[in-house]
């Protein structure tokens, strides 16, 4: 089937190099239970997990080990068999650190029991919530928002459109290419989930065309799913990014600091939609996630099934190691907006898109030099900015006048740091504005 | 140790860096520098180079770059700013040039991304205003000798495709629009310029050119123009980075450059807009902040501050325009001292024409003109060379003044020479056509001895068409019904100015017309026309007599002066074209033109000599010189047009008095013999000083053969011509051929002469009281007609006689068609003709 239409966003992005043939033809390996999970207690926004167990207990794969603490929330579940060995930290990537409960491995295996249910029928909203609040499920494209806070939108929202983010537009990940073409099945349960939840009528599913045979598959199963359409976007950074995504598909600007809810819309990830219909048709706990291990210094890349508390370097000698010893960096997440590590142990969590290593000649840290105003940075910001001139009021110590500016709608995307020719840390700089006006306001 | 500063994407990084978009300019530029190499030889491209190697050496000291050419940016200032620089600059300038570059320019702002203003251009502004000798040498690409840049010659100058091409005088690399152009799109195509400033600021100075009359399309094309907006306006240091910024600040550069190039001494404007611009593209920056993605209410505010911005904007300009063109009587640097000090006896100056710049007063004492002042502001190398010319009311030149130049001290200056200045006292405005070609130039300061010439020139044809424009001299009768009956009257028109009005005939009721006529006379001398305001009361009295008013003017009006019957025969006459002589050849047969043939010509080849084809085509089509200039080739136009009126009059002088009778008092005669022939003071001196040497022939012991004999002597207006038929060596019949003089008295007179003359064949005959001037100009012809040569048999003079009843006859039926006489037919009466003229001519001056 042809693709028809092909949509995107109107002023700004780029066109990444994309570098995602290492893994797009690997279909999703299922790694193994390491000998021990170091399991996040906040992986998501809003207020940690309470921990429900303590040193010495049993716990089983799936068994809540965390409960919710306040309104925006998410349970955590054991993702293995095993022992709790007590509460660790753990470095995050970038500053902080994590609270993590430390599991070791048992030898036995055993199976969960589930409760079957009929997909065919279509739970009640309460029951899909509860369910999905019970998963422990949270945004899995990054941001980490509490899923079931997301699908109870106030009463006073009306909302007409739910889309599933698969534009992936991060160069080196395939996770959401393989789940589309592997899952599909899931996806659109999940997705008919959220849009009963939610009470939209449309449902679509929006993907960029450098995932051309996904498209295609998924438009032809489409015809069995009423109310769903999969709309192809071009290849642009960032469409992934939920605003964007929104103006792409809809050609609907979220206003400054409101939610898509804003326009009638609900955005989720491939991954999140395909955890939600586990969730209610299986009661599946979120224990593991698919990421993309990946990048020109790695030996194996592959798209990984890995269970959440995984440390990195497990999950990196599983795929083999890096090539060279010492010619490699780690990037957890996406180049463009993940975090370079410097620590092995730290654990891979619900939001965990991907580990990337690239050799340290890609690895971009060109001496800083002078602007020298040429504007690409404003041209490719897809927030309408000017990072050049938000950027020099920051380091001139006038976070006032940077504040006026736009600092604030800033969205982190990188695109504006990616294309400087003179190689300035824009991205950086931003963030520390932020921080430091957050700091101010506390 | 991770921290989230140096840990945070992105993690890769585009191949952009600053080398790449320095080096890309630079390639950009190739094709401009190839073209300034081609057109105006290896020096130019030493000098370019010298200037990009000068600007990376000065760099040395301040950067710690390894490479051999640092990162690009001084290598490509260093070329921007030799691409400017005229090709015939001594070598130190662009070493100088690349130091200002670098030094001055950038590093003293505080190095690369620092500089508020294009480095570039500060560096061209100081060689500027350093040495402006130098700095304005253009030369031609064709044979290397000095010249003068389409700007300064202004939009005639060059066509455009000269222009595109780039074998035009002009900087370097400024020249070759096309070269520019495919530079351009390579930078285009490989996303190294956005293309709003390159497009808004050709659209301000298309935009700018367009509200000053000037020709958009020429306004892009030269002066590097284009250079500007596709390399310096774009400069990225310096421009700014908003979008609708980068688009006002690019309308702002193109209509400053325009406005610099229109109002202020330096033609090119381009160095000075940028650089003005530069200074706001901070404030502009700031100004035309993005609405933010998602600032869906912000976005409407935006508009209504945007257009009220370009409302303000808009009337600022309006209001500036209006404040600039009322407030300056006088352009340029002249004042009334000027004016006073080239007229002292003068009281008042009036401005009778104003022709852009140039500007036509009357110089007026007891309301009599007594001169005419000229002032022609023409665009020198840097500033305009102004010239204040002082013409007598016969044409001929008196004074020439320059008020204002600023050429090279040691050569351009010589202009003032009088030595220079005083050649031009020889011409008058009947020779206005031939001033270029006759100029002796200033060796070594051609162009701008050329200018002062151009300018002379244009200060004699304004003189001439305001004269043409102007009424005939003369007294006119208009006739209108008013209330009562008819009202008749006359006006007395002097100096092409209504100098008087008398009421001949009238019914109206006195009491209320009376007031009426003053209050109408008054108001008519004042403002020289007959819409009048209507005098409440005596309306219908008011309207006739504007009616009859304007009748009387429609008569004085002079009719196209060129049109209508030629006399058979062959002329030749040249002209000043776009470059050099055009001179032609006109075939005239029974009146009309029927071949123009080119003799010579040094006009541009597919496009001068094109047009000189089409206009000789039209002039043949339309038997008339009020053709349509071809557009591109003016010059070449106008140089035809003149050449062939050289060679109409070149006959009409010599034909002009043996014309036929025009029986009407305003026929029309070349306009250069009018005003020769109109000085009243001249002409009694004449008549007083010709009556007192005496020395009219004695017919008493006439020795003639039989025959016409033809003559004739300064009248009035203008020459009285007769002719004599002498038979028997006795006077038979004086025939008046032609005349001027006041209809009702001089006419008159002479008829009345010529009746006591026939009787007491002798010219010792009592003067015509009231016509005293008439009456001895006639005599004057008379003995003229007869000390001359014999004109034609008896016979031929019938039948011309006859010939002529009929034409005129003829010429009255067919209205005022009177134009520039009747031809007469003989050919050889030319000769004739001229010596008579001669003879008169002389009668006047030693009489």
């Amino acid at each position: 089937m042809a693709i028809k239409e092909v949509k995107k966003f109107p002023i700004g992005g780029i066109h990444l190099p994309e570098k995602k043939g290492l893994t797009s033809d690997q279909p999703i390996k299922i790694m193994p239970d390491p000998v021990e999970v170091a399991i996040p207690l906040s992986q998501h926004i809003g207020a940690p997990a309470e921990p429900i167990v303590k040193a010495g207990d049993k716990v089983k794969k799936g068994e809540c080990i965390a409960e919710l603490q306040g309104k925006i929330s998410a349970r955590v579940h054991s993702s293995i068999n095993g022992t709790v060995k007590g509460i660790v930290e753990r470095k995050m990537p970038g500053e902080g650190s994590y609270q993590c409960i430390l599991i070791e491995k048992d030898k036995e295996e055993v199976e969960l029991e589930k409760e079957e249910i009929d997909r065919k029928l279509l739970p009640e909203v309460e029951t899909i919530r509860k369910r999905v609040e019970a998963a422990g499920i949270i945004g899995m494209g990054g941001a980490g928002f509490p899923t079931h806070v997301k699908l109870s939108p106030p009463p006073e929202m009306e909302i007409d459109t739910v889309i599933i983010n698969g534009a992936e537009c991060e160069p080196f990940l395939t996770v959401d290419h393989r789940l589309l073409l592997e899952e599909y099945e899931d996806l659109f349960r999940g997705l008919e989930l959220i849009k009963k939840a939610v009470g939209a009528e449309n449902g679509i599913i929006a993907i960029e065309l450098n995932k051309k045979d996904a498209i295609e598959k998924l438009q032809q199963k489409a015809a069995d799913w009423p109310g769903i359409e999969v709309q192809a976007l071009d290849t642009r950074y960032p469409h992934g990014a939920e605003k964007h995504l929104i103006k792409a598909v809809l050609d609907r600007e979220v206003p400054k600091g409101e939610l898509p809810m804003a326009v009638n819309v609900v955005v989720n990830n491939v991954q999140t939609a395909v955890k939600i219909a586990r969730a209610v048709d299986f009661e599946e706990a979120v224990i593991d996630r698919v990421l993309t291990v990946s990048g020109e210094a790695l030996k194996t890349p592959s798209n990984l099934r890995v269970p959440i508390g995984t440390s990195v370097q497990d999950v990196v000698e599983f795929c083999g190691g890096p090539k060279d010893k010492e010619d490699y960096q780690i990037i957890v997440g996406g180049p463009m907006t993940g975090m370079n590590i410097d620590d092995w142990t730290i654990p891979v969590t619900k939001g965990t898109s991907g580990v990337v290593l690239i050799t340290a000649e890609e690895y971009a840290d060109s001496e800083t030099r002078p602007c020298i105003r040429c504007g690409r940075c404003g041209e490719v910001c897809p927030m309408y900015l000017a990072p050049n001139r938000i950027t020099a009021f920051i380091n001139n110590d006038l976070l006032e006048r940077s504040l006026e500016v736009g600092l604030m709608d800033c969205i982190e995307c990188g695109a504006c740091a990616y294309i400087c020719p003179s190689k300035r840390p824009l991205v950086r700089w931003l963030k520390r504005g932020k921080a430091e006006h957050r700091a101010n306001q506390k | 140790m991770a921290n989230l500063f140096r840990s945070s994407g992105p993690h890769i990084e585009s191949p952009e860096t600053i080398e790449t978009n320095m080096w890309s300019v630079v390639i950009a530029l190739i094709p401009a520098l190839i073209a300034g190499t081609y057109f105006f030889g290896l020096y130019a491209l030493y000098l370019v180079l010298a200037s990009a190697l000068s600007a990376v050496l000065f760099e040395k000291p301040f950067v710690k770059s390894k490479a051999t050419f640092g990162d690009g940016s001084a290598f490509l200032a260093g070329i921007l700013l030799g691409l400017t620089l005229p090709p015939v600059v001594p070598w130190w300038i662009p070493i100088l040039g690349g130091f200002l570059t670098v030094v001055v320019g950038k590093h003293l702002f505080g190095g690369l991304g620092s500089n508020i203003f294009n480095p570039a251009l500060v560096a061209r502004a100081i060689l500027l205003l350093s040495y402006p000798a130098l700095m304005i040498e253009w030369v031609s690409p064709v044979d290397g000798v000095s010249a003068a840049t389409a700007l300064q010659l202004g939009s005639d100058s060059f066509s455009y495709t000269e222009l595109i091409i780039g074998n035009v005088p002009g900087s370097i690399g400024e020249t070759s629009v096309i070269a520019l152009l495919i530079g351009g799109a390579y930078l285009y195509l490989k996303d190294y310029i956005d293309l709003r400033i390159p497009l808004s600021f050709v659209a301000g100075a298309a935009g700018a050119a367009m509200l000053f009359g000037q020709d958009p399309v020429f306004a892009v094309f030269s002066g590097g123009l284009i250079f500007a907006a596709i390399y310096m306006a774009t400069d990225m240091v310096t421009s700014p980075v908003a979008k609708w910024a980068k688009i006002v600040y690019g309308l702002a550069g193109g209509f400053l450059t325009i406005f610099i190039r229109r109002y202020t001494p330096y033609p090119e404007g381009i160095t000075f807009a940028i650089l003005i611009i530069n200074g706001a593209s901070y404030f502009l920056d700031n100004a035309f902040e993005e609405p933010h993605f998602g600032e869906v209410e912000y976005v409407k505010k935006r508009v209504a501050h945007f257009s009220a911005i370009i409302m303000a904007a808009v009337l600022i300009l309006l209001v500036g325009m209006t404040l600039i063109d009322d407030d300056d009587p006088y352009p340029g640097s002249l004042t009334y001292n000027h004016l006073k000090e080239a007229v002292p006896a003068a009281e008042n100056f009036e401005i009778i024409e104003r022709d852009d710049n140039d500007i036509l007063f009357a110089a007026r004492a007891e309301e009599e003109i007594i001169k005419d002042l000229v002032y022609i502001s023409r665009n020198g190398f840097e500033a305009p060379i102004e010239l204040l010319l002082s013409l007598e009311p016969a044409g001929s030149i008196d004074k020439i003044q320059i008020i204002n130049e600023s050429e090279s001290p040691t050569l351009g200056a010589r202009i003032k020479d009088q030595e220079f200045l005083s050649q031009f006292r020889e011409f008058t405005t009947a020779e206005a056509d031939q001033v270029m070609a006759e100029t002796d130039m200033i060796s070594g300061a051609t162009y701008s001895s050329q200018t002062v010439s151009r300018g002379v020139q244009a200060g004699l044809r304004l003189l001439i068409a305001e004269k043409e424009a102007g009424l005939q001299d003369g007294v006119y009768q208009g006739q209108a019904e008013g209330a009562q009956g008819d009202i008749v009257l006359e006006i007395t028109v002097e100096n092409g100015d209504i100098v008087d009005l008398e009421i001949l005939e009238e019914q109206e009721t006195e009491h209320l017309a009376e007031p009426a006529y003053e209050e109408l006379e008054a108001q008519l001398l004042r403002e020289q026309t007959a819409d009048l305001d209507v005098i409440s009361g005596a309306t219908y009295t008011s309207e006739a007599y504007m009616e009859a008013v304007q009748k009387a003017i429609d008569q004085a009006s002079p009719e196209s002066s060129t049109d209508g019957d030629f006399e058979a025969g062959t002329y030749q006459g040249s002209a000043q074209g776009h470059s050099g002589q055009i001179e032609l050849e006109v075939v005239v047969e029974a009146g009309e033109i029927t071949e123009i043939e080119v003799l010579t010509q040094n006009e541009t080849e597919g496009l001068g000599d094109d047009a000189i084809e089409e206009i000789a085509a039209q002039i043949i089509a339309e038997q008339s010189l009020e053709v349509d200039l071809v557009s591109g080739a003016t010059n070449s136009s106008e140089g035809t047009i003149n050449a062939v009126r050289n060679a109409l009059d070149s006959d009409s002088e010599s034909a002009e008095t043996d014309a036929g009778s025009e029986e009407d008092s305003e026929s029309d005669t070349d306009s250069s013999a009018t005003w020769e022939e109109e000085d009243s003071e001249g002409e009694e001196e004449t008549a007083a000083e010709a009556e007192s040497e005496g020395g009219l022939i004695n017919l008493s012991n006439l020795d003639l053969e039989d025959g016409e004999y033809r003559g004739s002597a300064e009248g009035h207006r203008a020459p009285i011509e007769v002719s004599v038929l002498v038979e028997d060596n006795e006077i038979n019949e004086i025939r008046i051929v032609s005349q001027e003089e006041s209809p009702g008295i001089g006419d008159e007179a002479m008829a009345e002469l010529s009746q006591s003359l026939l009787a007491e064949q002798s010219l010792e005959v009592d003067l015509v009281s009231g016509a005293t001037n008439s009456s001895e100009a006639f005599l004057k012809a008379i003995d003229n007609a007869l000390t001359g040569e014999r004109y034609g048999s008896l016979e031929e003079a019938e039948d011309l006689q006859t010939a002529q009843e009929i034409l005129a006859a003829e010429e009255d039926s067919e209205s005022d068609t009177d134009s520039s006489a009747t031809w007469d037919e003989e050919s050889d009466s030319e000769e004739n003709a001229e010596e008579t003229d001669e003879e008169a001519a002389e009668g006047g001056s030693n009489g």
